[in-house]
């Protein structure tokens, strides 16, 4: 029987293709699972981060879970032309979503059933409510006061939702904008978000201010790479493009982790039947989609919708390829008012683009935008409509630049993925005491040179030199605060962390630490050590710090001429191993957690005689390095070498490989063990019965594991296990 | 008289189980055991002393050996089997049919 929970209601990926947003769908469940029968939470997202399958997924959850609010989706559309029709689709909606939910009946909401229908089909105790529903739309007249109409259309839905409580997720908010009098329905949803009876969820770009009242905001934050990549790989098997590393990072790093952005460049490769193996195949299917597909038609419609007259559009790309120029310091307002030249029109359509994140207008001028597609189309189009160019020609050169830049991302993604995480490191600091000795990298070599971990962190417990960090208030990168660094270091590596001496928010105590990691092969020099004080000094002058301490880290620490300089300038410096030790000893989630990304082999072996025991070696190895103890690695190792056999025997396999994947979460090693061939639909039964004897595999393998899960995948069949265990002490 | 893998002694036989009991190993020990079984052998001793993995198959094919042994009204002995093994061995049912003496 189909697990009900896997069944899709209104999102459009299974549950288990869905990554990256558990906190943010917890956070929704817990708001709807409240007693408190009144509410609004604002989620603000960027373009593109994938809000609208957030809220779908929460409301596939909350509809199978059967709780006491009825979930309503509900997606605000330029279509609907008025205030009015809009908040009649939403009673209409309301209606729909609230009778397949009292039938538990999700396809009645595909089947968009007519009034009359839904009236019929709902239980008897909410005949009646859902009834004067039902007639208040059948009987509706067009009003004069668009107010009154909106207010009113609401108000009755309003009443109805005191007989059966309803969550209401509004998604597009933005949208409304577009509506004849789409105020009106921004000022009936303030109401509604504070009546009793009701609960409300509006998703809103975060640079919107509608004025809704809310009573919590969840920011919703990029997705991380580890998610992108497993949102592409999941995307990429239900369309069935044929995927491969390092194809996967580049469109997670070239689309800067945008959902949006990715399905859409999948959804162009399924249709043209491309597969992504390699940075041809991406950047070739992210050209056309740039240039001409659903991609390039999301900008289009914004740059529309800012200035509809194709003039006005022109002079609008002109200023954003300007803007979006790698050398480019931004405008200031008058600048951008002058070069676009929109007149009456220019508060309403910078708005527009200021709101889609095409540019960024703050106090300080105008800036351009880190978004790479974007920053790519525009320019496209400025080649094309404004310098003339021969479209082959520039269709050909985009495609040879994206191609040359793909490396550099790449590097630049496998240089963040590599960071010591300062940043997050600084900001975990809470004036606590912690040994000085993790600050001193001569006096940590001298003292601790040779030693295990366990060993010197239970040196470091016994008390030894301690020094009081700051309570850091503030971190960020310091490329935020000094652009030049930006010349000099990776984002990623360096950070500031701004803050008080000894938990007193006093001008005196005031502080900041200014950290770097330096890029060194082997113990860093004095003069390289030097050179780094010498820029983060100009950094503190820059930013006007009275009081600052600087912190150094490199790989393999520093040379003694090194920490002889540092000494003399007060600072500070650690390797990274001195690092991976505060983090212990303050007992944060090691860096890699932080990530959220765990260990991952892979293994590939032919099918052929005792090849299963090269991998339960392999695995062996790994779970020593992970200290596991003998038992659970001798289980383990049987059953992967039972689930080898299993893939042999069975699978009739066209290319002889057994696929093998193992991967090591914090307590917990899951082993994916596949092969291509007959799947378990495709295998006939045996033909002669057997003694009972043979078929013990599977038997094993689910008593030696944890969770053991065989399945049919496209071209053969792929068995996973799992076994939760602690390490051994 | 033995061969690389056995060695007798009048009524007894000890069979090298080998490192890796696989499907293979257990038909080798099935051939020897059947042998010594014909020769007369009352006792049957497979040592693991050299066994790191066994594996399903091996498993059910000394379930045969044992069957056979009893048939022929001879005694079964697992020698030296480690820990893991006679975890396996308990799991499959098989220390019900024959004796099983972990590695010290």
């Amino acid at each position: 029987m189909r697990n009900e929970r896997n069944t899709t209601v209104l999102s459009r990926q299974p549950p288990q293709d869905f990554f990256g947003r558990t906190a943010e769908i917890e956070a929704l469940i817990e708001f709807a699972g409240t007693a408190q029968d009144r509410g609004c939470v604002r989620v603000s997202h960027g373009p593109g981060f994938g809000v609208s399958e957030l809220l779908r997924q929460t409301y596939d959850r909350l509809f199978h879970a059967c709780g006491a609010k009825i979930p309503i989706y509900f997606s605000i559309r330029r279509s609907d032309l008025t205030a009015e029709r809009c908040a009649r689709r939403l009673i209409y909606q309301f209606l729909v979503q609230a009778a397949s939910y009292k039938l538990r009946q999700p396809r009645i909401i595909a089947y968009s059933p007519a009034l009359e229908e839904i009236r019929n089909l709902v239980p008897a105790p909410d005949r009646e409510w859902m009834g004067r529903l039902v007639e208040f739309l059948q009987n509706r007249e067009s009003k004069s006061d668009e107010e009154i109409v909106v207010g009113s259309t609401f108000g009755a839905m309003l009443r109805a939702v005191n007989a059966s409580p309803a969550i209401f997720f509004i998604d597009d908010l933005n949208e409304a904008q577009f509506l004849d009098d789409g105020a009106s329905l921004i000022s009936a949803l303030d109401a509604a978000a504070q009546t009793a009876g009701v609960s409300l969820v509006i998703a809103e770009l975060r640079r919107s201010h509608l004025g809704i009242y809310s009573s919590a905001h969840i920011q919703m934050p990029e997705l991380s790479h580890f998610d992108a990549v497993r949102m592409i790989e999941a995307n990429s098997r239900s369309l069935r493009i044929e995927l491969k590393q390092p194809a996967t990072d580049l469109i997670a790093i070239q689309l800067d982790c945008r959902p949006a952005r990715i399905e859409a460049l999948l959804r162009a490769a399924g249709e043209a039947k491309r597969s992504l193996m390699s940075f041809r195949d991406v950047e070739t299917v992210s050209t056309d989609e740039v240039i001409g597909g659903r991609m390039a038609r999301y900008f289009q419609n914004i740059l529309h919708d800012a200035a509809p007259e194709p003039a006005a559009q022109k002079r609008i790309t002109e200023t954003l390829h300007d803007l979006y120029d790698s050398q480019s310091e931004g405008f200031t307002l008058e600048a951008l008012n002058q070069r676009t030249d929109l007149g009456d029109s220019a508060p309403k359509a910078l708005s527009i683009l200021h709101l889609n994140e095409f540019l960024n207008i703050s106090a300080g001028g105008v800036s351009g935008t880190h978004d790479r597609a974007l920053v790519d189309h525009i320019d496209v189009r400025y080649r094309l409509e404004i310098a003339g160019g021969n479209r082959a020609l520039v269709v050909g050169d985009t495609l040879t630049e994206s191609l040359k830049r793909a490396p550099e991302l790449l590097a630049k993604l496998y240089r963040r993925n590599s960071s010591a995480g300062l940043r997050e490191l600084l900001a975990s600091f809470d004036s606590r005491q912690v040994p000085a000795v993790l600050f001193d990298h001569s006096l940590f070599k001298s003292e601790f040179g040779g030693r295990s971990d366990a060993e010197i962190l239970a040196s470091l417990a016994n008390g030894p030199d301690m020094l009081r960090l700051p309570h850091v208030v503030h971190s960020v990168n310091t490329e935020s605060l000094y652009k030049p660094i930006a010349q000099l270091i990776e984002r990623e590596r360096s950070a500031v962390g701004l803050g008080f001496d000894a938990n007193n928010y006093v001008n005196d105590e005031e502080v900041a630490w200014i950290a770097v990691e330096l890029d060194s092969k082997t113990e860093a020099t004095a003069e390289l050590a030097e050179f780094w004080c010498d820029r983060l000094d100009a950094v503190a002058v820059a930013c006007g710090f009275s009081r600052y301490k600087i912190w150094l880290v490199a790989a393999d620490g520093f040379s003694d001429d090194a920490m002889d300089m540092l000494r003399s300038r007060g600072s500070y410096a650690s390797s990274r191993k001195q690092l991976d030790l505060l983090r212990e000893y303050m007992q944060l989630k090691p860096e890699a957690a932080a990530r959220q990304h765990a260990e991952e082999y892979e293994i590939v072996v032919p099918m052929g005689e005792n090849t299963e025991l090269i991998a339960a070696h392999a695995v062996e190895e790994i779970a020593k390095r992970y200290d596991f103890d003998s038992k659970t690695i001798n289980q383990i190792k049987t059953a992967l070498v039972e689930a080898c056999i299993n893939a042999s025997e069975h699978g009739h396999s066209p290319d002889g490989k057994i696929y093998q994947r193992f991967r090591f979460d914090q307590n917990k090693i899951s082993m994916t063990v596949s092969n291509r061939g007959l799947r378990l639909t495709d295998r006939k039964p045996a033909a002669k019965p057997t003694d009972g004897r043979r078929g013990w595999g599977l038997a094993l393998m689910r008593k030696l594991m944890d969770e053991v899960v065989i399945e049919d995948v496209e071209d053969g069949t792929s068995i996973s296990m799992v076994k939760y265990c602690a390490p051994s002490s | 008289m033995g061969t690389e893998n056995t060695s007798a002694a009048g009524e007894s036989a000890v069979v090298l189980a080998g490192d890796y009991l696989n499907k293979l190993t257990g038909e080798r020990i099935e051939r020897e055991c059947r042998m010594r079984l014909n020769e007369g052998c009352r006792k049957i001793v497979v040592d693991f002393s050299q066994t790191e993995i066994v594996n399903s198959i091996g498993i059910s094919i000394l379930l045969g050996v044992i069957d056979s042994a009893s048939i022929a009204g001879a005694t079964v002995v697992f020698s030296d089997v480690n820990e893991h093994t006679v975890e396996l061995f308990e799991m499959l049912g098989v220390s019900k049919h024959a004796v099983v003496n972990p590695n010290q």
